[in-house]
């Protein structure tokens, strides 16, 4: 099995590199971080609200990013470096080596993910309790396959390229584009279709145009799977902020297709398959000297 | 069956020819060697042989199977040394070995291997990071024997070598010809390749300028010749049907400060002289003559000037 030898020196490398590690921490310090605040910030928080918080800035932000960059070099990296003839001179064919780094580099920043997953369940565990697993389970399913998405973006963008350099600005650009520019994009597309902006309440046209980024399926999948969360007040006092927590479960949360699970299961597939794809077609016939 | 058989392979980047309509035909336990000045197109060739990059026309096949296809599975009996590769400096020279020995499913003992090339124990078991350039190159040498390959294609394995890690490199050349193995191997130093090689091929400029076995090369059989012949007058009838003949590469008319004009002819084969002669004879009249066989040197000289030109 050729791609399983790939991806296996492909973790050994990242494990020797300390990129697993480095990894490992980022997400989990940001993860940590964000459950910290919540702990701290809320009174008297349920495990369930900070089961929400799962979702955060170490899912939405740092996640794609690090995604992209344990990727973008997979395949255009060892170009540069001529490794590539070395593992092309043994019996590895390109479609192998393509898959063997999709995978290997999958499961790095998957063990990553789960170990900050982890870490954070254990935080709200010892300090107030228990949170529901099941949903939690789910989420982190779907995350997990958003990794497997961002990073065959990565991959197949590092298939494509040329150089490093060309391979790290058409990522930086495509997580640009998926993170600020993608609801101006959403927007446009609304405004050039009906010659308005959409309400607060888009048709459902609108919101699978806006859950072909990879990056809003996965966080409606939070939406899909771990508990509502409740309104949460804020109230900023002489004596400083503070949040407590309300009953109130917020509006406007129609179920539509886009909360499907099949659906964001097939929004997420289709990132893994395409880039893989056309990352292929590309390498295949690339002269490599 | 032979090992490597190319026709009329040719590569093209853009407007720009690298390899050109080039025939080699390299059988199994014979030793070739691919000699040319750097820039030739001896790596991108050897890399359309690896499927590396594919030929814009022509075909190649190794093996008797077409590079297009199958070049996965042909890589099971041929081992390689490409131009100049980066090692993984992290991963010690065992790893990699047995990397290649478990990507080759073979059974070979990699410290065999490393004893091969001369990798002491020790050094064999330390990140490649740490090793000198000569150390490299010997584990790239043993890289390319895992697994007892048919088919040996070396581009330029004595690159970074001392001395003794040549003698060692010949060595191990000529024991894989033994056993049965093709050896295609790359150089654009002559010393180097005459040593060990059965044939020889010399790319110019992309063109396969001289090709065959060795010996006959060295004792001038068949060699090329350089023909000097001075004349009354120089016409363009006379130009024409030098030109004409077979043997013929190249003709052009020199002026000469002293006694008449002079023509420069190029034979391929030292066996058409005669027959140049009578030529040159039927449309002037003949004063004197030299001819001048050209030696391996000189014609592979000559090709690195003309290169660095």
């Amino acid at each position: 099995m050729t791609v399983v030898d790939i991806a296996r020196k492909d973790v050994a490398d990242a494990v020797r590199s300390r990129a697993l590690w480095v990894a490992t921490a980022i997400f989990l310090g940001f993860i940590l971080l964000a459950q910290g605040i919540v702990l701290a910030v809320v009174e008297n928080p349920d495990p369930e609200l900070a089961a929400r918080f799962l979702e955060g800035p170490a899912t939405e932000v740092v996640l794609p990013i690090l995604g992209l960059l344990v990727g973008y070099q997979a395949i255009v990296g060892e170009r540069e470096t001529g490794n590539m003839k070395f593992l092309l001179g043994l019996p590895h064919s390109r479609l192998d080596v393509l898959l063997g780094k999709f995978v290997g580099r999958t499961a790095v920043l998957s063990v990553a993910v789960l170990g900050g997953f982890l870490a954070a369940i254990g935080m709200i565990a010892a300090t107030i309790g228990l949170p529901p697993l099941a949903p939690i389970a789910a989420y982190v399913l779907f995350v997990v396959l958003s990794v497997a998405a961002i990073v065959s973006i990565a991959v197949g963008i590092s298939a494509v390229a040329e150089t490093r350099t060309r391979a790290i600005s058409v990522a930086i650009g495509g997580y640009l584009l998926a993170t600020v520019l993608w609801s101006y994009v959403v927007d446009g597309l609304y405004y050039a279709v009906t010659r308005s902006l959409p309400g607060t309440d888009p048709p459902t046209w609108l919101a699978i145009v806006d859950h072909l980024n990879p990056l809003t399926a996965m966080s409606t999948s939070a939406d899909v799977f771990l508990p509502e969360a409740s309104q949460i007040a804020i109230t900023a006092t002489e004596e400083g902020v503070s949040a407590t927590q309300t009953e109130q479960t917020p509006s406007g949360t129609a179920e539509t297709l886009v909360h499907e699970p099949l659906f964001l299961v097939a929004v997420l597939v289709f990132w893994i398959a395409l880039p893989l794809a056309v990352g292929y077609l590309r390498f295949r016939d690339a002269d490599l000297s | 069956m032979s090992a490597i058989r190319t026709n009329d392979l040719t590569k093209q980047y853009g407007s720009q020819t690298v390899v050109s309509k080039i025939d080699i035909e390299v059988e199994s336990g014979e030793v070739y060697g691919f000699l040319g000045p750097n820039g030739a197109g001896k790596s991108t060739t050897i890399a359309m042989l690896l499927s590396y990059v594919h030929p814009t026309d022509g075909t190649a096949q190794v093996l008797g199977r077409d590079v297009r296809e199958g070049s996965a599975e042909i890589k099971h009996r041929i081992g390689v040394l490409p131009e100049q590769y980066q090692l993984y400096d992290r991963l010690t020279g065992r790893k990699h070995l047995r990397f290649a020995i478990d990507s080759m499913g073979a059974g070979d003992d990699p410290d065999a291997l490393a004893d091969r090339v001369g990798l002491a124990a020790t050094a064999v078991r330390r990140p490649v990071g740490e090793y000198s350039t000569g150390m490299k190159q010997r584990l790239r040498i043993a890289l390319a024997l895992v697994n007892e390959p048919d088919l040996l294609v070396l581009d330029e394995p004595s690159s970074g070598l001392d001395p003794a890690g040549i003698q060692l490199l010949k060595e191990i050349v000529l024991e894989e010809r033994d056993r049965g193995a093709a050896v295609f191997f790359s150089s654009h130093v002559l010393e180097q390749v005459e040593e060990v090689s059965d044939r020889i091929g010399i790319l110019v400029d992309g063109e396969l300028r001289m090709s065959g076995d060795l010996k006959e090369l060295k004792s001038g059989i068949g060699a090329a010749v350089e023909l000097e012949v001075e004349i009354d007058a120089v016409s363009q009838e006379l130009l024409t049907a030098v030109e004409s003949l077979e043997a013929v590469t190249g003709c052009t008319a020199i002026d000469s400060d002293y006694g008449g004009p002079s023509l420069s002819i190029s034979l391929s084969s030292g066996t058409a002289k005669a027959e140049v002669l009578r030529t040159v004879e039927a449309h002037s009249t003949v004063e004197d003559f030299t001819a001048e066989e050209q030696s391996l040197e000189s014609l592979f000289e000559e090709g690195v000037a003309e290169a660095n030109r």
